[in-house]
């Protein structure tokens, strides 16, 4: 059998942690292979090594059956590897074809000549169906396209071996079924294709086989027709895990937040980033906004959490019958909201202070926690080593363990305690399983049902249209700072929501307003 | 560290004993108590890393120090080069402190406001900003301090009690200034206290000059009014003939309310929050620009306090109008770093640079230049930024060795996550 890439017994160690740990991975000529793992799997320092970006303390690499040394991406390039990062590695200020050239210019009568690679990939992108805008500046052009452009990038180097890296995570449902078709395209070519993920739905989609890693360690190798989601989500965590959550029928009550006409400018007062806005959350539901990353969710959530003012006139916020679209923080806190934010080390913690001092962050100055300025801090310490024992939250020194040295997960819980456990009648939600492993967000997506079955009301965030279907009772799709439509997601499909994502589609504005 | 840790206890048990067979048994048993607490603690913090670091920077600054005057070392009547002169001159600079009951409170007189200093430098250091300006907050405190305590007619301690006030809510006001200006415009303190300290710097040269204030015979800021000079409580009896006041008292407990209020209290509790991450404590929604606003505040008050025990004594300093920052607020940075910004620490650190100051003083006898001390302090300020790098250092490669023995645990168990 012929294998196209070889990577025989690597192992790579970062001081004392092993990132690869006698790992094989064997991809045959005109296949698309996965290679499945949670974060710190392993999956990045494989293919940085690969790619030339590392390179391995033992083990070989052997492409084409022959054995090669690559020392830096220049080699890869040589050999024909071509990758997309998950975070695009272009020029901003560069039209599409400056960028796709660039490092592989041609120069004819020492200037560059820009006509040769025109027609190159002119024919490249009409013969994959990859339509882009040779002429436009990549900072004008949608997250699609670059990726279009990235692909492009490889294929005018000729790679003959593609990498992948979580090429769907900023893809709306259409993007990603035009992307698949692509890649099985390449594969049907013979080119041979690397595709880095941990959703397991995708890979059951495009893959032939699958690699499974799991903290550095390689699990195995199967043939994804016959394995099951249930199967390889198995070998990835090493526990069986549930993938729906276990939810019964939401019974929503009186109106907790609502806001009116939410409008917000960017700093240059030059581009709205929220537009209109208008929705109700109600006691005892869950609300989700879904959305591609960078549509208006983050500005959303700061305008309702007070952490950017609002300068419009018209809008309005009201939570509990009070108006806090003025308020400050601490009063909108009093006022009965929760607040998970989206970066957790940035904003959901002091990661100097210790867990206890954070468990008390946003309540320090409560009469339970302080008396006449001074800080209580046995109360404190009873009640964080309450809420440890209760969220099960895991760090070396319990209470008094630095934020910074607990694990992402970890940190996620200790806020979801903090947030959940303070008095409060709406919790909003950000991103709540961002960066998390599948048995975290099985946990974060329990707490959330509970909150919900407490009959406080909830609105989430969230980028994975998965999470949206799985734990919502109504959801709210925005594109460009608007919200395009709202949905039950009983009688929707993943499909209509991305229609509305990519804004390819909107419900009537007049419906809404019947709704609301 | 165990045979002393042995020799207290034992030490503090015979004098607990000795209090029990008095008849007095319970106050006894609780005298024992308590005093074998308090040497649990002091041993505790004796034997904390940050200590031993700071031991061992100070006699590194001392050996770099005695390098230097082995150099320049000379025989006072000849003018030879005499490196027994060095040995002599390094005894001085140790002991020249202590050597008398009289030089001893001077150095605790001296002490004081530079105690303070180092307070302010380190207060706002430990809620996230640079006080650069101690120079300035102490210039303008202390010329505020003055013109309260030549131009103010009051009986004695009032009179006392507002000059101090003035100088505090001076250096507030100096302080409030690059605060406002960071809170609101996010301009960089360090930027704005430089440029605070030189408009002080000319502030106070007009203002020093003023016939209102001016004495020509001293060429320098009246110093006499008798009703607001720092009392003495007596203290220059213990310390005979030395210019020891209460100020090194006030300066003790101002670093004791310091601490509490960084340790204990709500304000302190959001003062650092807001040092550790902005935008973290905005998010648990406290105020940042008030909270910057408020540290910069105190730290230039206790810059102005530091002012008023500075001007204020029966032999003071002269305040004289010259166009040249006064060096203290950068001898406030040095003490402050030595002490790793810790409140209490400050004292100690205080004390120590006032009291190799003395030594100096003593050593110039010998015709060693009265400088070296700079270099000495820079050294042990060097000695300091190194040892806690190699500190965290140590302390890396043993989180990783744990790290390493903890996965090799979890490999021999992990068949379950």
């Amino acid at each position: 059998m012929e294998y196209a890439i070889e990577m025989l017994n690597i192992t790579k160690t970062f001081g004392p942690l092993v990132a690869n740990d006698d790992i094989t991975l064997q991809v045959k000529k005109g296949e698309i292979h996965a290679i499945l793992g949670e974060n710190g799997a392993g999956k990045s320092t494989l293919m940085s090594i690969l790619f030339g970006l590392y390179k391995a303390d033992a083990g070989h690499i052997r492409i084409n059956g022959q054995d090669v040394e690559i020392n830096d991406p220049n080699d890869a390039n040589d050999l024909k590897i071509g990758m997309v990062h998950q975070h695009f590695k272009l020029v901003e200020v560069f039209t599409v074809l400056q960028n796709i050239i660039l490092g592989k210019e041609t120069i004819k009568h020492g200037f560059i000549d820009l006509d040769t690679p025109r027609k190159k990939i002119k024919e490249l992108s009409e013969r994959y169906g990859l339509v882009i805008e040779p002429n436009e500046l990549i900072k004008d052009i949608s997250v699609g396209m670059q990726q279009r452009v990235e692909i492009l990038k490889m294929l005018y180097r000729d790679a003959d071996i593609l990498i992948f890296d979580e090429p769907t995570a900023v893809l709306t449902p259409q993007e990603i079924q035009g992307l698949f078709k692509v890649i099985k395209d390449f594969a049907k070519e013979g080119k041979s294709i690397i595709l880095i993920t941990h959703k397991l739905n995708e890979i059951k989609e495009v893959a032939d086989r699958c690699t499974v890693l799991r903290k550095g360690k390689y699990i195995g190798t199967v043939e994804v027709k016959t394995a099951s989601v249930e199967e390889l989500a198995k070998m990835m965590v090493g526990r069986e895990v549930s993938f729906t959550v276990q939810k019964g029928e939401a019974n929503p009550e009186e109106v907790v937040l609502s806001v009116r006409n939410l409008n917000q400018m960017n700093k240059d007062r030059t581009k709205p980033l929220l537009k209109d806005i208008s929705f109700d959350v109600r006691a005892g539901e869950i609300v989700c906004i879904a959305g591609i990353e960078g549509n208006g969710q983050t500005e959303l959530v700061r305008a309702i959490s007070g952490l950017t003012a609002i300068d419009n006139d018209e809008s309005e916020i009201i939570l509990n019958q009070k108006n806090i679209t003025r308020s400050s923080i601490r009063n909108r806190f009093d006022t009965g909201m929760s607040h998970i934010p989206e970066d957790r080390q940035k904003h959901g913690l002091i990661m100097d202070y210790n867990m206890a001092e954070n468990m008390v962050s946003n309540q320090f100055y409560k009469p339970e926690f302080q008396k006449f300025g001074m800080l209580k801090f046995d109360k404190i310490y009873d009640y964080t080593n309450e809420l440890i024992e209760k969220y099960d939250v895991r760090s070396s020194l319990g209470a008094k363990s630095l934020a910074r040295s607990m694990s992402g997960g970890n940190q996620q819980k200790a806020i979801i305690a903090r947030e959940t456990s303070r008095p409060h009648n709406f919790l909003i939600a950000s991103q709540p399983t961002r960066g998390l492993d599948v048995g975290a967000i099985e946990y974060v997506h329990k707490k959330l049902v509970d909150e919900r079955d407490k009959g406080n009301a909830i609105l989430v965030i969230s980028l994975e249209l998965d999470e949206v279907m799985n734990i919502s009772d109504r959801i709210l799709v925005m594109h460009s700072g608007e919200i395009y439509a709202e949905l039950d997601p009983k009688e929707t499909t993943v499909e209509e929501i991305g229609l509305y994502m990519s804004g390819s589609k909107r419900q009537n504005a007049e419906v809404k307003h019947e709704e609301n | 560290m165990k045979k002393i840790s042995a020799f207290c206890k034992r030490t503090l048990t015979a004098v607990g004993n000795w209090f029990k067979s008095l008849t007095f048994k319970k106050i006894g048993n609780g005298l024992l108590k308590a005093f074998k607490y308090v040497g649990r603690k002091i041993l505790k913090i004796l034997n904390q890393p940050v200590i031993l670091n700071s031991f061992m920077a100070i006699l590194a600054g001392l050996l770099v120090g005695f390098i230097v005057m082995l150099a320049v070392s000379k025989d006072t009547m000849t003018g030879q080069w005499d490196p027994a002169n060095a040995w002599a001159g390094l005894m001085k600079v140790i002991t020249g402190g202590a050597q008398t009951l009289q030089s001893l409170g001077n150095v605790f007189f001296k002490a004081a406001p530079l105690i303070l200093v180092g307070l302010s430098v380190g207060f706002a250091f430990k809620t996230g900003l640079f006080n650069i300006g101690g120079s300035g907050q102490f210039m303008v405190g202390g010329i505020a301090s003055l013109y309260v305590a030549n131009l103010v007619v009051m009986p004695a301690p009032w009179h006392f009690i507002l000059a101090v006030l003035a100088g505090i809510v001076a250096g507030a006001i100096w302080g409030f200034i690059p605060g406002l200006l960071k809170a609101f415009f996010n301009v960089n303190e360090v930027i704005t206290t430089i440029m605070m300290n030189y408009i002080a710097m000319y502030l106070t040269y007009m203002l020093a000059y003023s016939p209102l204030v001016y004495d020509n015979l001293l060429t320098s800021v009246n110093v006499v009014f008798p009703t607001a000079h720092i009392p003495k409580w007596g203290l220059d009896t213990l310390f005979p003939r030395s210019n020891i006041d209460i100020s090194i008292l006030i300066a003790i407990f101002t670093a004791v309310v310091i601490w509490f209020i960084l340790r204990k209290t709500t304000l302190g509790y959001e003062l650092k929050a807001v040092g550790h991450s902005t935008e973290g404590s905005r998010y648990a929604g406290i105020n940042y620009r008030k909270s910057v606003i408020l540290s910069m505040m105190i730290a230039g008050a206790l810059a102005g306090l530091a002012a008023a025990m500075n001007y204020l004594p029966l032999r003071p300093d002269y305040f004289r109008p010259i166009t040249k920052i006064n060096a203290i607020g950068f001898d406030g940075i040095s003490i402050a770093l030595i002490a790793q910004s810790n409140p209490l620490g400050i004292i100690f650190s205080g004390i120590l640079i006032s009291y190799i100051k003395q030594g100096a003083l003593t050593m110039q006898i010998l015709g060693f230049d009265k400088q070296i001390t700079n270099i000495v302090i820079s050294v042990i300020i060097y000695m300091i930024a190194i040892s806690s790098f190699i500190g965290t250092m140590f302390k890396r490669r043993r989180e990783k060795a744990k790290l390493k023995k903890l996965l090799m645990e979890k490999e021999a168990t992990s068949d379950v996550l």
